[in-house]
């Protein structure tokens, strides 16, 4: 499993979205699947869980944030299994921290509520595409659901692994939401158009990759992959690791005087410009608040679960 | 294509809807039908609380699989406990887990468990291959009521029975009987021949992994799947082997453990030994198998003289290095029955051979030693300080005699162990287990 290549999947397909559009409302859609019958939910073990993710995802940023999956509502594609309750609550209160209050405090809530994911969807075991030796980190339908997998498998104390499975993943599909809604622009497209590999970018490795001009191997899939993985690796990567990745990148020559870095540096300067004028957000604002918060997270993990933020101000 | 097929068929769907609305045909159910389901779903809940003790639950993956046995307790705050002790999903251990559980009303009622319960989603989790076991964790009720249900497994499939537990059973003694039924006669017995016997006609079928199979011809090949239960066997929904124009589905040992009875009513059918253990230890030696002996369960006096020869090898340090034997066993070598020393000199594991005069009449086999290869030789010098004859004696003290050849297990059907017994000292015995 450690071996296999992490992809993301964009399900934008024009027909469902439409049909959710249609249905959008001010409070997220509850599943409709549940619950006509006579399961007490004040006197389940959840209630007072339930009601915390209600105040803060569903009032805050009008997410409904599932941590119970029904096999029958995910992609029968897969076999796939739930998140352990724990393990939900836990990353609920992460997610929170290290996600949504980063966009509420960079921009604020309105702007979430407005083009955020509606649903965020935990998923506990991995999507496994054995068909090449690749799994799923994530998905993003039409918009609206996030949908995020391996929740079981992860190390809560190791950062580059919550990247990697968690917030990448999730400023990825962000990012592909707002470029649904605003177009990027197509000079992005022409940087390095000659090496995109739908099918092969998983033969590359991240080191390849980046001599190549990408931030990665999946970046090199296709132009709108690059375009949200530059935004994603740059928001999560700190100033050493950026600095490290630049520093690959530097050893690959993508045309004549051009370096790996070079192309990367100008592929940002896009995405960059883009998120300042077209949605008012500072991709370095978005870094240095996650940067800090992630600096500040396992020192004060216990105040994250006890919603005490104070150290934030100090 | 699949997406753009369940939209097509959710707009004929919604078509369906809109065109029903404009109809005014009279009710043939007195309720709507979301107040019926509604009533439904809150009966099938109210029944699966019913049950103090939980559910016994009779888990097969899918319609291919083999059964393993589950005890679900379902609660009213939401929680369910679940615990199993199989090979499959919890590596042989009994183990609890505890998650959510919902009952879900879509088109019926669903059973689900939403968050992670470690016994009953291992069954489904996908490992490398995207499927794993293939095993559902989410089932549509079928049959109800507070004294058995029918599910079936939402995505692959299978039909499922469950029980209340009996009230004041503890969940471990629930396993631990099936563990007791699983050692009459499968337990370590992979690959054993039984005779099935229908009214009265005998059929040879091969076992393996809670399943029955045999071959008709060179095409026709037949596969039943079972669950080990509390009294017996049970087959797969339907899955029971044909008894004239029915199905012996469910089965129990008779009084003396030597037949497994169809207890169905108007069913003459049975399971029975094909092989006795004279037969089967015989037969697995003349088809590349072994026979370890088990240090565990052997007679006081064979004990005695097993633990003195292994003892004095080990603390014997010969010029060559130290020799430790780490097990013995009866393997055929070069056409004659041999018991096998395998040990190790220093850390190299290693093999010695002493051939045995062996003959089986009826239910008994008489052993003496004919020969020691180099590497045996070695060790029979080592376990009497150099004095080859005192080493052979020693040798002889556990393996010569006549013994009876009888089923270790407590089950004629089991023959994976067996009982060596002298026929003139009770507390010469030896037993061995079946091995590669």
């Amino acid at each position: 499993m450690q071996n296999m290549k992490k992809i993301f999947n964009i399900l934008a397909i024009a027909a469902v979205a439409v049909m959710l559009a249609g249905c959008k409302s001010d409070e997220p859609k509850q599943p409709s699947i549940f619950n006509d019958i006579k399961q007490d939910q004040s006197s389940s073990v959840t209630a007072e869980f339930d009601k915390w993710l209600s105040d803060n995802y569903t009032m805050v940023y009008n997410v409904d944030f599932q941590y119970k999956m029904f096999d029958g509502n995910t992609d029968d594609d897969y076999n796939l299994t739930p998140t352990g309750l724990q393990r939900s609550q836990e990353l609920a209160r992460i997610i929170k921290y290290l996600w949504f209050d980063v966009y509420g405090t960079v921009v604020n809530p309105e702007f979430l509520k407005q083009y955020g994911p509606r649903v965020i969807m935990l998923i506990g075991s991995y999507a496994v595409n054995a068909s090449n030796g690749t799994i799923t980190l994530g998905t993003a339908e039409g918009g609206i659901k996030v949908t995020l997998y391996g929740m079981n498998e992860l190390k809560m104390n190791d950062i580059e692994m919550l990247n990697e499975f968690i917030f990448e993943t999730m400023h990825h599909e962000f990012s592909h939401i707002l470029h649904q809604t605003k177009v990027y622009p197509k000079e992005f497209e022409q940087l390095t158009p000659g090496t995109y590999s739908p099918t092969g970018w998983q033969n590359r490795s991240d080191t390849e990759a980046r001599k190549m001009g990408y931030v990665g191997a999946y970046a090199s899939s296709q132009p709108r992959e690059d375009f949200v993985e530059t935004i994603a690796r740059y928001i999560t990567k700190s100033d050493a690791d950026w600095q490290a990745l630049l520093a690959e990148a530097a050893e690959g020559e993508v045309s004549k005087g051009v370096s790996g870095k070079d192309m990367i540096l100008q592929k940002w300067d896009i995405a960059n410009t883009w998120l300042a004028e077209k949605w008012g957000i500072s991709l370095q604002r978005l870094h240095e608040e996650v940067q800090k918060r992630q600096n500040l997270l396992f020192a004060h993990y216990d105040d994250i679960m006890n919603d005490d933020y104070s150290f934030l101000n100090e | 294509m699949k997406r753009t097929t369940k939209y097509l068929f959710s707009m004929l769907l919604l078509g369906a809807a809109l065109v029903s609305c404009n109809r005014m045909e009279e009710d043939v159910f007195s309720e709507n039908p979301s107040v019926r389901l509604q009533s439904y779903t809150n009966a099938v809940y109210e029944e699966l609380l019913s049950a103090p003790n939980g559910w016994e639950v009779r888990y097969f993956m899918n319609p291919e699989s083999a059964g393993y046995a589950m005890i679900i307790k379902f609660n009213e705050d939401g929680t369910a406990k679940v615990a199993a002790k199989n090979s499959a999903s919890t590596g042989g251990k009994y183990q609890e887990a505890e998650s959510l559980w919902e009952l879900i009303s879509e088109s019926g009622a669903i059973i689900s468990f939403p968050t992670y319960n470690a016994v009953i989603h291992a069954f489904a989790e996908p490992r490398n291959d995207g499927i794993g076991l293939g095993g559902d964790y989410e089932f549509v009720v079928k049959e109800h009521s507070a004294q058995q249900m029918r599910i079936t497994g939402r995505k692959h499939g299978a039909q499922i029975y469950m029980y209340p537990l009996p009230s004041g059973m503890a969940w471990e003694d629930y396993f631990a009987k099936i563990d007791a039924i699983d050692a009459l006669m499968f337990t370590g017995n992979d690959d054993m021949s039984f005779n099935l016997v229908r009214n009265g006609e005998k059929q040879k079928v091969e076992y393996a992994k809670h399943m029955f199979g045999w071959v008709v011809g060179d095409t026709v090949s037949y596969v039943y799947r079972f669950i080990t239960t509390p009294q017996g066997i049970s087959f797969y929904y339907q899955n029971g082997v044909e008894v004239g124009d029915k199905r012996a589905q469910n089965f129990a040992f008779n009084s003396d453990n030597s037949a497994l009875i169809c207890t169905d009513e108007g069913i003459d059918a049975r399971f029975e030994s094909y092989y006795s253990a004279a037969e089967y230890f015989d037969f697995k030696l003349k088809h590349k198998g072994a026979w370890k002996v088990n240090a565990a369960g052997l007679g006081s006096e064979t004990k005695a003289a097993y633990d003195d020869f292994v003892q004095s090898v080990a603390s014997f340090v010969a010029s060559s290095g130290k020799r430790t034997i780490t097990d013995m066993r009866f393997r055929l070598k070069d056409g004659s029955v041999a018991v096998e020393l395998n040990f190790r000199l220093n850390d190299s594991p290693q093999q010695g051979f002493i051939t045995m005069d062996s003959k089986i009449e009826g239910d008994q086999l008489t052993l003496s030693y004919v020969s020691a290869d180099t590497k045996a030789n070695a060790l029979l010098l080592a376990s009497a300080n150099k004095d080859v004859e005192a080493g052979k004696a020693k040798f002889k003290s556990i393996f010569e005699g006549t013994f009876s050849i009888a089923s270790g297990s407590g089950s004629v059907l089991n023959a994976s162990t067996i009982d060596l017994v002298d026929i003139n000292n009770p507390n010469r015995k030896l037993k061995v287990d079946i091995a590669k």
